[in-house]
């Protein structure tokens, strides 16, 4: 079910599964050429909470998905603002990689691979500079000056830089359930089996937190 | 220190890891074996995610001045690589 929320005057799309279950989570997606790679799995997580008895919403953060606002014009607070719109009606969240550094206003939080936004930075430099033969480094400087299309996403330096000195919150469980790292797949992927076992570690989480 | 032989283990254990390759295939690579523009599952996403794990579980920081395609042209250039910065 798509609904929307209001972000600014604008409208931006939610899939919800579940409706009516006895408690929902935020799902926050992967970020960037991640979220791409990793969206087939994560709604496909999600069904699998909903034949577990979990209901979940998956926002557009502005400026991805369906947003109309260009990622570009997208700060990092805008997705914090966001998360703090939506996050106070769902009992907490469930984070997929970079997802993990916006999850600072859930109440309880369940992360897949969290990674600073360093690193996911550092991975979309080097494969932009590895298929545009770039020095990383050049391009680097350049993504903290002016904007800068990296693996895909026309980036600006306030994303960019406040990506770069960002790091998950502390007190988040992280998964221990392994599985293919899907967001380096080249193929957008899923694998039913190991979305099934995400789905019952997070159902698992949510009993450990007090649902 | 790793021995060469264990560098070339991870090596192989890190592509079948991040391309999500099966074991039988990721054991059948041999020095020449192809890699960048044979394996359609290595993009430059992928290579990205290669040259991290690599970090990651050889200890060892890759220059990015280091990459190109040579580096990625066969599991031996890649292999060498990886066994000069661990042993240097």
């Amino acid at each position: 079910m798509i609904e929307t929320y209001r972000w600014r005057g604008a409208e931006e799309s939610i899939l919800r599964h579940g409706a009516g279950s006895p408690i929902t989570v935020l799902v926050l997606p992967a970020l960037f050429e991640e979220a791409n790679r990793m969206r087939r799995f994560t709604v496909s997580v999600m069904r699998h909470l909903t034949s577990l008895g979990i209901g979940t919403i998956l926002p557009d953060l502005p400026g991805t998905g369906d947003s109309l606002t260009d990622v570009v014009d997208v700060t990092l607070s805008d997705w914090h603002d966001a998360v703090s719109l939506l996050a106070p009606n769902t009992f907490g969240s469930v984070a997929i990689r970079g997802g993990g550094l916006l999850d600072g206003a859930a109440k309880h939080r369940w992360r897949l691979a969290p990674e600073s936004g360093e690193r996911l930075l550092r991975d979309m430099v080097r494969a932009t500079s590895f298929s545009a033969g770039t020095s990383a480094s050049d391009l680097d400087q350049q993504a903290r000056a002016a904007p800068t299309r990296l693996a895909g996403n026309l980036i600006s330096p306030a994303l960019y830089n406040a990506v770069n000195d960002t790091v998950p919150v502390e007190g988040a469980h992280t998964t221990t359930v392994d599985g293919p790292k899907l967001w380096r797949a080249a193929e957008p992927g899923d694998d039913p089996e190991y979305a099934r076992l995400i789905a019952e570690d997070i159902a698992a989480w949510t009993k450990t937190c007090g649902a | 220190m790793m021995d060469a032989q264990a560098v070339s283990d991870v090596v192989r254990a890190v592509l079948r890891d991040v391309l999500s390759i099966d074991a039988k295939r990721a054991d059948a690579f041999a020095s020449d074996t192809p890699l960048f523009g044979a394996l359609p599952e290595l993009d430059s996403m992928a290579v990205a995610g290669l040259l991290t794990e690599m970090e990651d579980r050889l200890g060892i920081i890759i220059d990015d001045d280091d990459v190109d395609g040579d580096l990625l042209a066969t599991f031996g250039s890649l292999t060498d690589y990886a066994i000069h910065k661990v042993t240097k």
